[in-house]
């Protein structure tokens, strides 16, 4: 809050004629000095003002000038900062103030109203004791304007005067995108039931049409064009669907098993489709609302991961800024943390990608180098960020420059597949050749048996919808598919640095096995097969070391432990307790559920 | 003497030669044969229906033994005439003998109709979808369905106005409507706050909101020549004020015009659906008023719509009795009470009527009782009842209230053998007026039943 006090003073006139300007969020103020006599004792002024009668003894208020709206209060108080007077308060002070002094409270002020209106300025401790006081009993003082109406001015001018100091964009509000793709994600869900609604209300009237037209805003349309199915022979359907869909749906609208339906249903399912349209072509308005957003908050981002990734992304963040302070790793994996914290606990492999799994760079590449291409593209993504939230640039050719780069980089991650098939490119058979599950071929098709992880799923937010049990087609539901696919990373580094290839072969045919496994057995065994896994993983650290120690001519004395081992002893000593306690909570629950 | 075949398909009439009978005689085995079939039995011409309409209408004609004047061209034009005075040299084998003896009637085509000639249709039926080379089996099976149900339509009198499929879509799709509408207000609330974040406590009707965001626009443009429109809107010029006062004070920031235009066209979707809403629900009362008239005037409509939807169907309601109806919608409650042996609850949808919120602590669960026994009889009456009257919905209901005095103030309620008796007699009144009405035999059946079980209860009571 910005408060400014002129005192006027004239010391040739007499003592009598003394003016305070004082400055409020409201407007200008100007007080008239009562009794100046007080004003010699600058240390008992504040007594004076302690309460509301006393203090209007010593002022009186002469005129008020209210601002106009927030922009204009904001403009008086920017120039107030700079000690020049506005053209408000200029025009203000000439109004009531004529061949009287001035004593000013900020001293160039003062002098910069002595320059222009000739008016003579004072500055001293009495006058900012003065000010004080009148600070005090503001609210008192000048009529009309109650705390209650002081209070929202002055925050509305404060938050203004922030912005404006801070050089603040609207252009750049990241809020707006966040909303956006919120809303875009709700809009589909509710597009979606609407559609289904249509299907099932009409369905009613003309069951076969659900199955002829299978896309909901083309049945959306059909139905509100046709009515009733009788009306079906007579119209051309040629603007919605392709010929041969409409000569099936005039067949089936022949000779149509449905009832009848009044036509007061018909008008509602009618109207029904109307939302269904309408909402439809909203939706398709804030997708293009939120590209061009995209591409003036973070074009960079939207260059590297395209819109929607991009918008999830800031989303996802809570705002540009924080998701500019992430690192690349976090960047990764943003949105399958469910997916992190169950491999951190269990000590299972981490999630390749989160949200960036739909970027379309992750999207081209082999499912063998996708981990690859997410981890460059994640730190590319989070440079983007960074330049976006912070740089002064305006272009997106930092994004482009960088695209380009992965792209040349997920060439040569290819061509070193396409290598590796080719044999014997270094005189060495690879291990494909003795893995009997994969097939030979080019190399960007080899690709590992598909092993789906269904522990390893992340729903985005969607468990609870019911639409996404019933799939309203089945495109829709290959989309849904490839929403939860998520996979995990199968080999840990550590284990390839200790393994032989022969060994890492077997190791991933058992693997497979495994998760075949995993995927045929209920829920409540895989604990079982975990602590399995985890036996048989030791043991074949073991054979490893133990190869290792044939290999490498002068092995390690047995009796003195690694470093390495010593730590993960140590770990596993600080697990246990852990452990145990992890249990008796477990127990406590259940003796809850009990009662 | 040659034998010709007529037989009719759902897509059509079709007329067969039966001319090597000789080979296989009476033998009817042949007839699942294809290959010795086929050699005694050919087509000769085929007379497609031209509509569904038009095979319903053919099919109706055929059930009730007439010929429609498209299966008299066709016999015609297809058999050798018949001239008068001469017996003719061929018959006519039907399956119906009604319609054989009309065609004999009408055309001098002699016909027959016995078992041999019902066991050579037999075969034709089999094979027809071989004997007509442009049809393909499914499209007969079709036909055959889409005629199957709409003949059973026609059949058992059905009545559009009455679907309650479509009160049951409805009441979801206002489920669906309430919860999409309240989550999109509170985003244009959310959003619109951004830049104008006092509108959101001076206005908290979502609706209202919606309209206000639309109208604003860019709050720095609110000025006080935007009252009177404000306060037309708002419906209080004080409020208008209000508002014009908060937008100039306001804190929130500047939006880019993108983003406003983005907020208008928000709004304005908000706004059209809440429309679309009310519209939707005048619907679901009028509709309820055609398919339950008593049970809305009882319950309400939206409860009674939701007892419907829950209960699957109308008559799936009336068959439930009234203890079921009670708790419909706590069912996950009743079986955790079943399973562990504690109360089961005192009552499920038809708590959202009026009558349980004014009872007395004590007194809701006998109130829930009762009115789910008035609910049940009425839901039967709306459900088989033919006449469309809401009085004894009404009746019931001033029992209900009455109940409720008498748990309150101990005002004796009339008795239930008055009140059935003064329905009947305004529904009678009614009926006299309305000379279609057709229910009386019904309203005296129901008259037995309401006030007999009662006696009857009270007599076991005071054995």
């Amino acid at each position: 809050m910005f408060c400014f006090a002129k005192i006027l003073w004239d010391p040739f006139v007499g003592a009598a004629a003394m003016l305070v300007l004082f400055e409020t969020p409201a407007g200008f103020a100007l007080f008239k000095v009562l009794d100046e006599g007080k004003l010699d004792k600058v240390e008992d002024l504040w007594k004076e003002f302690t309460s509301v009668e006393s203090a209007r003894k010593i002022v009186k208020l002469q005129a008020f000038n209210k601002f106009e709206n927030t922009s204009d209060a904001l403009s008086a108080t920017t120039l107030l900062i700079d000690s020049k007077p506005s053209k408000g308060l200029r025009k203000f002070l000439r109004a009531h103030c004529d061949g009287e002094t001035l004593a000013v409270a900020d001293s160039k002020l003062g002098n910069a109203i002595k320059d222009k209106l000739k008016i003579d300025c004072l500055h001293n401790n009495a006058v900012m004791e003065l000010m004080r006081g009148l600070r005090n009993q503001l609210t008192e003082l000048i009529a009309g304007l109650a705390v209650q109406d002081l209070a929202p001015m002055s925050l509305g001018l404060s938050h203004s005067l922030s912005r404006y100091k801070l050089k603040f964009s609207p252009d750049k509000v990241d809020t707006m995108i966040i909303q956006a793709i919120g809303l875009l994600d709700d809009l589909d869900k509710e597009l979606n039931t609407y559609a289904m609604r249509v299907r099932e209300w009409y369905g009613w009237h003309f069951p076969e049409l659900a199955k002829i037209v299978q896309d909901n805003i083309q049945y959306a349309k059909v139905v509100k064009l046709m009515g009733d199915h009788t009306n079906a022979v007579s119209l051309d359907f040629s603007e919605i669907l392709s010929e041969e869909t409409e000569a099936e749906l005039k067949e089936a609208a022949v000779i149509s098993m449905g009832t009848e339906v009044s036509d007061l249903d018909l008008l509602n399912i009618k109207e029904l489709c109307d939302q269904v349209l309408a909402l439809s072509e909203y939706r398709a308005q804030l997708y293009d609302y939120l590209k061009s957003r995209m591409n003036t908050i973070a074009p960079n981002l939207t260059a590297l991961v395209g819109e929607l990734v991009g918008a999830r992304l800031i989303a996802h963040g809570g705002s540009l800024l924080n998701l500019a302070k992430q690192p690349g790793s976090t960047v990764q994996i943003l949105g399958a943390e469910k997916a992190l914290f169950r491999a951190l606990k269990t000590k299972h492999a981490t999630p390749k990608y989160g949200l960036i799994f739909h970027a379309s760079l992750v999207g081209q590449a082999a499912p063998k180098i996708k981990g690859k291409i997410s981890r460059s593209l994640a730190a590319k993504t989070a440079l983007a960020i960074r330049y976006d939230a912070l740089g002064d640039g305006q272009d997106n050719s930092m994004g482009l420059e960088n695209r380009v780069k992965l792209e040349a980089r997920l060439r040569v991650l290819e061509g070193r597949e396409l290598g590796h098939s080719a044999g014997s490119t270094k005189g060495k058979p690879k291990i494909e050749f003795y893995d009997k599950d994969r097939k030979k071929g080019a190399g960007a098709l080899i690709t590992p048996a598909k092993t789906y992880n269904t522990s390893a799923d992340l729903v985005l937010g969607q468990a609870t919808d019911p639409t996404t049990k019933k799939p309203a087609n089945e495109q829709e539901g290959a989309l849904l598919k490839k929403r939860k696919h998520e996979e995990i990373e199968p080999t840990s580094t550590e284990k390839l640095s200790n393994e032989t290839p022969a060994d890492q072969a077997k190791d991933e045919g058992e693997k497979r096995k495994k998760k075949k496994k995993k995927m045929v057995e209920a829920d409540d065994i895989s604990l079982q097969i975990a602590s399995e896994e985890q036996g048989k993983k030791k043991k074949k650290k073991k054979d490893a070391k133990q190869e290792d120690e044939l290999l490498t001519p002068h092995p390690l004395p047995k009796e003195e432990p690694s470093k390495k081992e010593k730590k993960r002893k140590q770990v596993k000593d600080e697990q246990a307790p852990d452990d145990t306690a992890h249990k008796k909570k477990e127990k406590k629950k259940k003796d809850k559920g009990a009662h | 003497m040659a034998l010709h075949l007529l037989f009719e398909s759902a897509s059509g009439y079709s007329l067969f030669h039966a001319y090597g009978l000789d080979e296989i005689g009476q033998n009817t085995e042949a007839v699942l044969d294809l290959t010795r079939f086929s050699k005694v039995i050919k087509l000769t011409s085929f007379h497609p229906f031209s509509s569904a309409l038009d095979a319903l209408n053919q099919c109706n004609a055929i059930s009730e033994g007439i010929m429609t004047e498209e299966l008299r061209n066709f016999l015609e034009m297809n058999l050798p005439k018949v001239k008068d005075g001469k017996k003719a040299k061929f018959s006519l084998g039907v399956a119906e003998p009604k319609v054989g003896s009309q065609v004999f009637e009408v055309t001098k085509i002699p016909c027959q109709s016995n078992e041999f000639v019902l066991e050579l249709l037999r075969g034709v039926r089999l094979h027809f979808d071989r004997f007509i080379k442009d049809l393909k089996p499914s499209d007969l099976e079709k036909a055959q369905l889409g005629l199957g149900h709409s003949y059973s339509r026609a059949k058992v009198k059905f009545n559009v106005n009455r679907v309650d499929n479509m009160v049951i879509q409805a009441i979801f799709l206002l489920d669906t409507l309430d919860k999409d509408i309240n989550s999109f207000s509170m985003r244009v609330r959310e959003w619109y706050s951004w830049h104008f974040p006092e509108l959101a406590k001076i206005v908290n009707d979502n609706y209202l909101y919606a309209k206000i965001a639309k109208f604003a626009e860019n709050k720095s443009d609110l000025s006080e020549n935007h009252i009177p429109e404000l306060s037309e809107l708002v419906g209080d010029e004080e409020k208008a004020k209000e508002i014009v006062e908060a937008a100039k004070a306001s804190m929130g920031q500047d939006l880019s015009p993108i983003d406003l235009i983005n907020v208008q066209q928000f709004a304005q979707r908000v706004i059209n659906l809440s429309e679309y809403r009310k519209k939707l629900y005048e619907y679901l009362v009028t509709k309820m008023n055609d398919i339950a008239p008593n049970l809305a005037s009882l319950i309400g409509e939206v409860v009674g719509a939701r007892l419907i939807s829950h209960a699957g169907s109308l008559s799936n309601l009336a068959k439930c009795p009234s203890s079921t109806l009670q708790i419909l919608g706590t069912e996950k409650a009743l079986f955790r009470a079943l399973k562990t042996q504690g109360n089961t609850p005192k009552y499920g949808l038809i708590f959202h009527s009026s009558f349980i919120g004014r009872a007395s602590a004590r007194n809701k669960g006998r109130i829930a009782r009762y009115l789910a026994n008035r609910c049940s009889i009425v839901s039967r009456i709306d459900c088989f009842s033919e006449g469309n009257t809401s009085v004894f919905g009404q009746k019931l209901r001033e029992q209900v209230e009455e109940r409720l005095d008498f748990y309150d103030k101990g005002v004796a309620p009339r008795k239930n053998v008055d009140v059935m008796k003064d329905a009947i007699e305004s529904v009678l009144n009614v009926a006299e007026k309305d000379a279609g009405f057709r229910t009386i035999p019904f309203l005296v059946y129901t008259l037995d039943v309401v006030c007999f079980r009662r006696r009857k209860s009270r007599s076991w009571r005071h054995n």
